[in-house]
């Protein structure tokens, strides 16, 4: 059991293209982190970079206390799960189970041992004498589990482990590694694209983009207080509305004109994020679509289609530009074409600045 | 209606085409029973069958010995296919699956060395042999059909590079190394690649008769079958002897033919079923 520690470590690929810029993060033991991010973010590489499949080009990597940038990926005490399974397909499942124990020097009755419990843990104590090939998708992905946990390292590594299920499948497994985690308290450490993924997952979720790290915080709060715009936009189905808008002031309070309307600002919100020093600026208004109600007054939308969800209706309108979205309880029958009126609950609001996209 | 009489001018093709690959070996094996000697008889069928080519061939070792060339070719062709075998599959795995400088440009001078048929090179290769004192012997030959075969290693590259290389990493991270890797995981997913550079391995020097003939020269004591074989035909003997010879290509071809039958169950499809999503 042990902890990870990153420091400022790069991954430079021939010496031009910058995978992963100064990742700096402490990665407490027993902890379950997830590295989240569109594709080509560099969460795989540092992943990688942790197994030790990868070179560090800059930087500093301590699992435990012991720096490990130049140790063999086999002397790291660490397992791995790949996307694709990766099994030996010329071995039963419990040979390859057995396969890192034997490497090892470990006993076997003491190897027997192991798998059988992690077989059991697993429920694939009936599959241990078939080989990959007889196996289906959900099965072949606990035989892989079960080949992590019979090595019993230090820490778990997880380069989207769930991508080729099906989306049934990826929800009981999800519970299923949680539940390993805690009975195993080890770190965990999880690469995902999958934000639904990350939440429910995560003791803390690193979210990343083009090589950089945005922000790293509980899943709560990457949901209530994203640092940038992208965070924002990358945590919560469906994505949170952006709209374009300018501060303003009204009678005694600052507003957010939007088009032509203008919308109050509450004054905790003004005065905790001091916007009247931005007043005439350009912003984006950041609200999630569970605070974008329809009304019976308040801003003209259009709606351009509405998607039932069963216990909830998401409806898509235009404002001016802008594409957002309500996430109503209430089925409701929009037409798409047909105009209707949403008001926002400012409370909630959050505002980025236009350029940047930093949370103001 | 159709698709049926595509298929019968399908068949009626390969049948013909079938005859034709067949008949001259037929016509050998016949050869090679026939009582009557001569080397060419205006028949198909021998008017009477004897086994005593065989048992020539085996028993009289004064003018040519028959026994002595076939152990000697078994002997080169057996450590020729077993190193040859081995440098192949190194070198296909250290081009597919180890990064290092050069490694494309060796690559390509590998392929351009490649178009260049081999006996280019044979005049040079038989003052080497000859300044190392080791022309005319089994050695020699053994060397020669050895050590170019690293060059050959693109179809068994291009398999190797069909197995997922997640699957080295987690070989890895399990402790394997390197080595164990390629003897533990690799080949005995690559099976049918692996049998595949044995057969031609043992197939090309087991057949090969222009090194042969360079380097032994006339040292018909280390003569290959090819050789022996051939020097059967020669004017002063070709009448006695052909039937004879017949008789030894009979031979020749069993190992082969053995070879292919224990070999082909392991051509089997769809090895690395399983192992990863796909």
């Amino acid at each position: 059991m042990a902890g990870i520690r990153l420091q400022n470590v790069k991954k430079i690929y021939d010496k031009k293209f910058t995978a992963v810029h100064d990742f700096t993060m402490e990665i407490k033991d027993e902890e379950f982190i997830i590295l989240v991010g569109p594709s080509g973010c560099g969460k795989s590489t540092t992943l990688r970079m942790i197994a030790g499949l990868e070179d560090i080009s800059a930087g500093e990597l301590y699992i435990g206390d012991k720096l490990v940038n130049n140790v063999a990926p086999k002397d790291r005490d660490i397992a791995m799960v790949f996307q694709n399974y990766a099994l030996y397909p010329h071995m039963t499942i419990y040979k390859n189970m057995a396969f890192g124990l034997e490497m090892r020097k470990v006993p076997k009755h003491e190897i027997d041992r192991k798998i059988k419990e992690a077989a059991k843990s697993l429920d694939i104590e009936q599959l241990l004498s078939r080989k990959p090939k007889a196996l289906s998708g959900g099965q072949r992905q606990r035989a892989a589990l079960g080949r992590a946990i019979v090595r019993d390292p230090q820490v778990f590594l997880f380069d989207e482990p769930l991508s080729n299920l099906d989306a049934k499948l990826r929800t009981q497994m999800r519970t299923e590694i949680k539940r390993i985690h805690n009975e195993l308290k080890t770190t965990f450490v999880y690469v995902t694209h999958d934000q639904t993924e990350a939440m429910t997952m995560g003791d803390r979720i690193v979210v990343m983009k083009d090589g950089y790290i945005q922000q790293i915080d509980t899943p709560q709060n990457l949901y209530n207080n994203p640092v940038n715009l992208f965070v924002a936009g990358f945590i919560g189905t469906p994505q949170i509305n952006a709209i374009n808008c300018k501060i303003d002031k009204c009678k005694d309070k600052l507003c957010a004109i939007v088009g032509k309307y203008a919308i109050e600002i509450p004054k905790k919100i003004s005065e905790e994020k001091s916007l009247d020093k931005i007043i005439g600026k350009n912003v984006v208004l950041g609200i999630r679509p569970e605070y974008t109600k329809i009304a019976k007054d308040g801003i003209k939308a259009k709606v351009v289609i509405s998607e039932l969800m069963g216990s909830e209706c998401y409806i898509h309108m235009d404002i001016g530009k802008d594409r957002i979205i309500s996430r109503t309880s209430t089925v409701l029958d929009a037409v798409s074409g047909e105009a209707v009126y949403v008001k926002f609950d400012m409370e909630k609001a959050m505002f980025f600045d236009e350029k940047t996209g930093i949370r103001i | 209606m159709r698709k049926s009489r595509g298929n019968a001018i399908v068949y009626i093709i390969l049948s013909v085409l079938g005859i034709i690959w067949v008949l001259p070996i037929l016509w050998v094996i016949m050869t090679s029973f026939r009582q009557e000697a001569g080397s060419f008889t205006p028949y198909f069928f021998p008017k009477g069958f004897t086994f005593q080519n065989y048992i020539n061939l085996f028993a009289e070792n004064t003018t040519f010995n028959f026994s002595r060339w076939f152990s000697n070719t078994l002997i080169v062709s057996v450590f020729s296919c077993v190193l040859s075998t081995f440098y192949v599959l190194s070198v296909s795995y250290t081009m597919s699956r180890l990064r290092f400088r050069m490694r494309k440009k060796m690559m390509n001078i590998a392929l351009v060395l490649g178009m260049f048929p081999g006996f280019m090179s044979m005049i040079a290769v038989y003052y080497v042999l000859k300044l190392f004192g080791i022309s005319q012997s089994l050695l020699a030959l053994i060397l020669v059909y050895s050590s170019g075969a690293g060059l050959g290693f693109y179809v068994a590259k291009g398999f190797f590079d069909t197995i997922p290389k997640s699957l080295d990493e987690a070989a890895m991270l399990d402790g394997a190394s390197k080595g164990m890797i390629f003897r533990r995981i690799t080949l005995p997913m690559s099976k049918p690649i692996a049998i595949y550079t044995v057969v031609t391995s043992f197939m090309a020097p087991w057949v090969d008769y222009i090194f042969a003939s360079v380097i032994m020269g006339d040292s018909y004591e280390n003569y290959t079958v090819a050789l022996g074989l051939f020097s059967m035909l020669e004017k002063e003997f070709i009448h006695s002897y052909y039937t004879r010879f017949a008789a030894g290509a009979v031979i020749v071809s069993i190992p082969i033919a053995i070879l292919f039958v224990l070999t082909q169950r392991f051509y089997v499809q769809g090895i690395t079923g399983g192992s990863v999503k796909g």
